[in-house]
């Protein structure tokens, strides 16, 4: 070959390189602009740039949602899994990183002039009100050509010729991708909205603790200004309901709950106008000051509020009966009638003073065995009955795990002095010797049974001798009572490693070292898989609570256990405060318990009982 | 203009389709303009003072190689020996002007420091000049053309254009080599036309270049740095194994900088001088200094060492020395003398501060012991020649030599004197790490470790091929096409997906740019 032909064949191995360049972009594709063919990984593609993944995303399936959230992060809570259920359709959530009405108003235009859109959803907080996110001008914050207008060819282009680097973080990141969130994925493709199912169940007591805990986001207003985008605000939602009412699509406007000291950062003047400026273009409801909005625990941080808060917006707005919602929840703004922030504020701050925290006690017993000697974990029948009796008799009542439940989600209200009572393990002498006594007392008890153990008396397949476990029969019977339910203690995650075969022994459900994230995942999984057979097979409903074997509570347990529909998860943390907050699932997670022993005194139990109290 | 980025490239291929589209009388210019550009876009200021020097020394080589005038009737020996003086009092004043541009913006800021440490105050305040790109080569070049100028050797470039594109020459400015006036000014004013073989190689060499330093050099380079600044609390073993890697890198990023500048050059159709051999194959330390940096050597040796060592003054010494020793070793004392010269110039060519004078030291000291050890060496060789000792002295030698050359960049990559002992100290006592937390797979995982073993190892591969007298891009166009298309094309798709449209990589500016 010539060295001209030689010349010939180097600008073929050049344009195939280039094709390379072009054909990884396209293939991996981290932006979302060519529809991420081979991966699929939205929960990626979001993450880095949602404004253009989500576009590509729905406009690939225009014919699911008929109906979408909009706004920025202040959005982020509001799940079209609770939309759908209270105001019908298929919803999806549009939100982007920081606030831009004037892309609000694009993306709403893209949205009516292309899909049959039933309803906006548009979710307005300060920062709409307050500034723009600037657009760095990287690929992260490159909108899709179809709500800007922006000619297809330089929109391809741009991402075509990206750096390979974005490309390789994709990948590098798909190998190491778990299935809890990670920084990279926090997404869920499919909703459009954060995946917080680790947030979603971290454990929340008192507000002191969790100020402690979260200082650093809420921070206190130290200078009040104006704020600085009230008309073109304004303008934009304008144009917004112009938009939906020539497609003829409902316009639902909230302004969403917003923690104090965010409101403090703006004068009520500007906080006023904006306010009254809204609801002369349309009529909506305002919840951004409530009395949740001095308690920091419904929130993550200033602006934005927990999915259980916005839960309690949606319901509101669709008029739901049978929720829990604090009082003085969503003002009924219009162009005939407005509130002023500070009327609202000080509503709030009346409702908070008159409010008193509901705090519950849960005592832990084991085994009650009259023929055993007493100890740490066995308890006489006289003295558990003498225990009862003194509870009552100081004023305490025994609640079930359903009452604390209705309190959380439906407002029902507890008693005063509200006390759980809680037996481990599953032991046959709970059946014979507990199960009459709380019968006869009047008393409600929670029984959490290891799975594996339902009805032995012996280890497993060893034949090695333990002390015997009620069966599913005997927990039906007691469940059907009405005085004990019968929940999870595992199924079988709290080996006994003297008589255990597998190594290492799962003695608590903590993940071993030499464990991966998804294999404890798919672990924590099938051992709930298989307790739920168990307990539906013998004639129970799913456990929704859960003890810790060994009290060890773990943060990816709790996560999975939620995501699983788990309701309550227990510790044996004596020194734990349980407060419980209405409408914070949150608030019955590691729940602390006394474990009482042979040796504790009265007055041990009656001053565990009075701190929780 | 950075020579890593692609801009680099358009400006290559811009200025090679004026090149060839240009009536062969005025390609000279457009290289010229290519070369004014290419230079001014690192720098104004810097353009000014390579002008300056090339104006400087034009006008003296016009002087130097002016024919001298006859008186009638003048003894020709008497016109030489006048000839002679005029030119001496030309071309000594003009040298010492020409370096010391290079003196004073080089080196005056280490000058200031060293005599205010020894005043202990701040007598003379810091000055702070820039160094014009390329200074160290173009200063040598050019003081090498006066020289030549004065010897006769070849009448001086008349059109001062011509004169400042051979002084300007762009593929020479980032870091040589140092070229001669004698073989490069014929191709560069030539006007060669359009040789596919030429673009052919110039890519090939450029692709080597590339892939060199952007897959060796710069991938050793933050583990380098890393143990150079951190040398404190690193361990023995950690200390030695950065300065080895040193050696690597250096030679990656000089040689693969030097590839890519050369195959540049190559794409004119001009030759630039060799500048590597195969270093790290050398059997003595004297075999390296003929294979590293060899434009360097080069110059040393005809500009420096023969001088010396063949001047009156040095005479009179080995006059002096025959009396009082053997002829034998007499004979030896000036070469000595002058290697240890040349090395210690060497030494400080490599920049300010007492670590590179202790580099020249080392290797000046090494090279004259060797001198003297010559004779003994090779008694020794004559008496194991033929048998089986062959390859165990080639080895033996290699190896010591490349032990050599490592110490050797304790001093030339330390930032000071203190730096460079410390960290021999450490290595020769096995100092333990000082730092718990840092961990050699930090800069070495699997993927960087497979990396760099392929292209270690394809590198030997190369060298070895060279070494033995084969040319690998010739051997290379001779396979088949589907395997040359697949090898281009592996290549390329590095180059582009990993080197240039990657904005992740940010190449590290050559090691000699900035000498």
């Amino acid at each position: 070959m010539n060295a001209k032909k030689w010349f010939l064949m180097f600008i073929s191995a050049l344009l195939f390189a280039v094709l390379c360049w072009i054909g990884l972009n396209v293939a991996v594709d981290p932006f979302n602009a060519f529809g991420d063919p081979v991966m699929d990984w939205g929960g990626y593609t979001q993450t880095l740039n949602p404004r253009n993944s989500k576009v590509t995303y729905v406009t690939k399936n225009f014919d699911k949602f008929d109906s979408y959230v909009i706004g920025s992060s202040n959005a982020a809570s509001y799940l079209p899994e609770t939309l759908n259920k209270s105001f019908g359709g298929s919803f999806y959530n549009m939100f982007h990183y920081g606030s831009d009405t004037a892309y609000d108003v694009k993306l709403v235009k893209y949205l009516t002039e292309n899909d049959d859109v039933k309803r906006i959803f548009l979710v307005l907080g300060m920062s709409e009100a307050n500034h723009v996110r600037k657009n760095s001008g990287d690929l992260n914050d490159k909108e899709n050509y179809r709500v800007t207008g922006e000619s297809p060819l330089s929109y391809y282009a741009a991402f075509a010729f990206a750096s390979p680097g974005h490309a390789f973080k994709k990948l590098k990141a798909r190998s190491e991708d778990e299935e809890l969130p990670k920084k990279a994925d926090v997404f869920i493709q499919e909703s459009g909205c954060y995946d917080k199912r680790i947030r979603d169940a971290e454990a929340i007591g008192t507000l002191e603790e969790y100020m402690q805990l979260h200082s650093d986001d809420f921070p206190a207003a130290n200078s009040k200004s104006e704020l600085a985008r009230i008309d073109e605000c304004l303008n934009d939602v304008a144009e917004i309901k112009r938009l939906c009412d020539i497609s003829g699509t409902t316009l639902t406007v909230v302004f969403t709950p917003v923690y104090i000291e965010q409101l403090e950062l703006f004068t009520d003047e500007s906080i006023d106008r904006l306010f009254s400026g809204l609801a002369n273009i349309t009529d909506y409801r305002n919840y951004s000051v409530s009395p949740i909005s001095f308690d920091a625990r419904y929130f993550y941080d200033l602006t934005h509020t927990r999915n259980a808060t916005a839960d309690m917006v949606i319901g509101a707005e669709a008029g739901e009966k049978d929720i829990y919602l604090p009082e003085h929840f969503g003002y009924e703004f219009s162009s005939s009638k407005i509130y002023s922030a500070a009327e609202m504020k000080n509503t709030a701050k009346d409702a908070i003073c008159s409010r008193q925290a509901v705090r519950v006690p849960v005592l832990l017993y084991h085994n009650t065995n009259d023929n055993s000697k007493q100890s740490t974990t066995n308890i006489h029948s006289d003295e558990l009955r003498r225990q009862i009796k003194l509870i009552k008799d100081n004023g305490y009542q025994f609640v079930s795990l359903e009452d604390v439940k209705n309190y959380v989600y439906r407002g029902i209200p507890l008693p005063e002095y509200p006390v759980l009572l809680t037996f481990d393990d599953g032991y046959s002498s709970n059946y014979s010797t507990a199960y009459p006594i709380i019968k006869e007392e009047g008393a409600k008890a929670t029984v959490f049974m290891i799975g594996c153990s339902a009805g032995k008396n012996t280890y497993k397949d060893t034949g090695k001798k333990m002390i015997p476990h009620f069966s599913i029969e005997e927990a039906v019977e007691m469940s059907q009572s009405g005085y004990v339910s019968i929940q999870s203690h595992t199924f079988d995650m709290h080996q006994y490693k003297k008589f255990e075969e597998n190594t290492p022994a799962r003695t608590s459900a903590n993940r071993f070292k030499e464990e991966s994230m998804d294999e404890y995942y798919n672990a924590v999984n099938s051992d709930i898989d298989l307790q739920n057979t168990l307990f539906t097979d013998g004639g129970l409903d799913e456990p929704y609570a859960f003890s810790f074997p060994k009290g060890k509570v773990n943060k990816t347990a709790d996560a999975i256990l939620v995501s699983r529909g788990y309701v309550f998860t227990f510790s044996t943390d004596k020194s734990r405060v349980n407060e419980i907050a209405p409408g914070l699932g949150q608030s019955l997670v590691d729940l602390g318990r006394y474990t009482v022993s042979s040796n504790t005194t009265d007055k041990q139990l009656l001053d565990y009982l009075a701190m929780n109290g | 203009m950075s020579v890593n980025g692609a801009y680099f490239l358009l400006f290559l291929l811009i200025s090679a389709v004026f090149y060839y589209a240009a009536p062969k009388k005025i390609r000279w210019f457009v290289l010229l303009c290519a070369s004014v550009t290419f230079y001014l876009l690192n720098g104004i200021k810097a353009g000014l003072y390579l002008l300056a020097t090339a104006l400087f020394t034009y006008l003296a080589s016009l002087l130097l190689g002016k024919k001298p005038s006859v008186a009638d009737g003048e003894d020709p020996a008497s016109v030489k020996k006048r000839d002679k003086r005029r030119k001496r009092a030309i071309l000594a004043p003009a040298l010492i002007i020409n370096f010391s541009v290079l003196g004073v913006l080089k080196y005056g800021g280490f000058f200031v420091t060293t005599v205010n440490t020894l005043i202990g105050r701040t007598a003379i305040p810091l000055p702070s000049f820039i160094l014009p790109l390329g200074i160290s080569f173009y200063i040598f070049q050019t003081s090498a053309y006066l020289i030549d100028t004065a010897k006769g050797k070849y009448p001086p470039e008349k059109n001062p254009l011509k004169y400042l594109l051979f002084v300007c020459w762009f593929p020479q400015m980032v870091q040589g080599p140092i070229n001669r006036f004698d073989l490069l000014s014929g191709q560069l004013y030539a006007g060669s036309p359009l040789d596919w073989e030429n673009i052919r190689t110039g890519l090939l060499r450029m692709i080597f270049g590339i892939l060199k330093k952007a897959a060796v050099a710069d991938a050793l380079a933050p583990f380098v740095a890393d143990v150079y600044s951190n040398y404190q609390s690193r361990s023995g073993g950690v200390i030695l194994l950065g300065a080895a890697l040193y050696c690597l890198q250096l030679y990656c990023d000089f040689s693969g900088g030097i590839d890519l500048l050369c195959g540049a050059s190559q794409l004119f159709g001009i030759k630039m001088s060799e500048n590597f051999r195969q270093p790290y194959f050398s059997t003595s330390l004297a075999d390296f200094w003929r294979r590293w940096h060899i434009s360097l050597g080069e110059w040393m040796k005809d500009y420096l060492f023969y001088p010396i060592a063949l001047s009156k003054r040095f005479a009179k010494i080995t006059k002096f020395a025959k009396k009082h020793m053997s002829p034998g070793s007499a004979k030896r004392v000036t070469p000595c003398i002058a290697t240890f010269i040349v090395f210690l110039a060497v030494g400080i060519w490599q920049g300010p501060g007492w670590q590179n004078i202790a580099y020249g030291i080392w290797n000046g000291t090494l090279m004259s012991l060797g001198l003297i050890w010559a004779p003994v060496g090779a008694r020794i060789r004559k008496r194991l020649n033929g048998r089986t000792a062959a390859v165990p002295l080639l080895i033996w030698g290699i190896i010591r030599t490349n032990v050599i050359v490592v110490i050797g960049r304790y001093f030339s990559n330390s930032s000071s004197l203190t730096q460079a002992f410390t960290m021999l100290g450490r290595t020769f006592s096995f100092a333990p790490s000082g730092d718990p937390k840092y961990t050699l797979a930090a800069y070495f995982d699997t993927f960087m470790t497979v990396r760099l073993a392929v292209a270690c190892g394809l590198l030997i591969f190369i060298s070895a091929l060279k070494e033995k007298g084969i040319d690998p891009i010739e051997s290379f166009c001779r396979k088949k096409w589907y395997v040359q298309f697949a090898v281009l094309s592996v290549c390329l798709v590095i180059i582009v997906i990993g080197i240039y449209a990657n904005s992740n990589y940010v190449p590290i500016s050559y090691v000699y740019e900035n000498v």
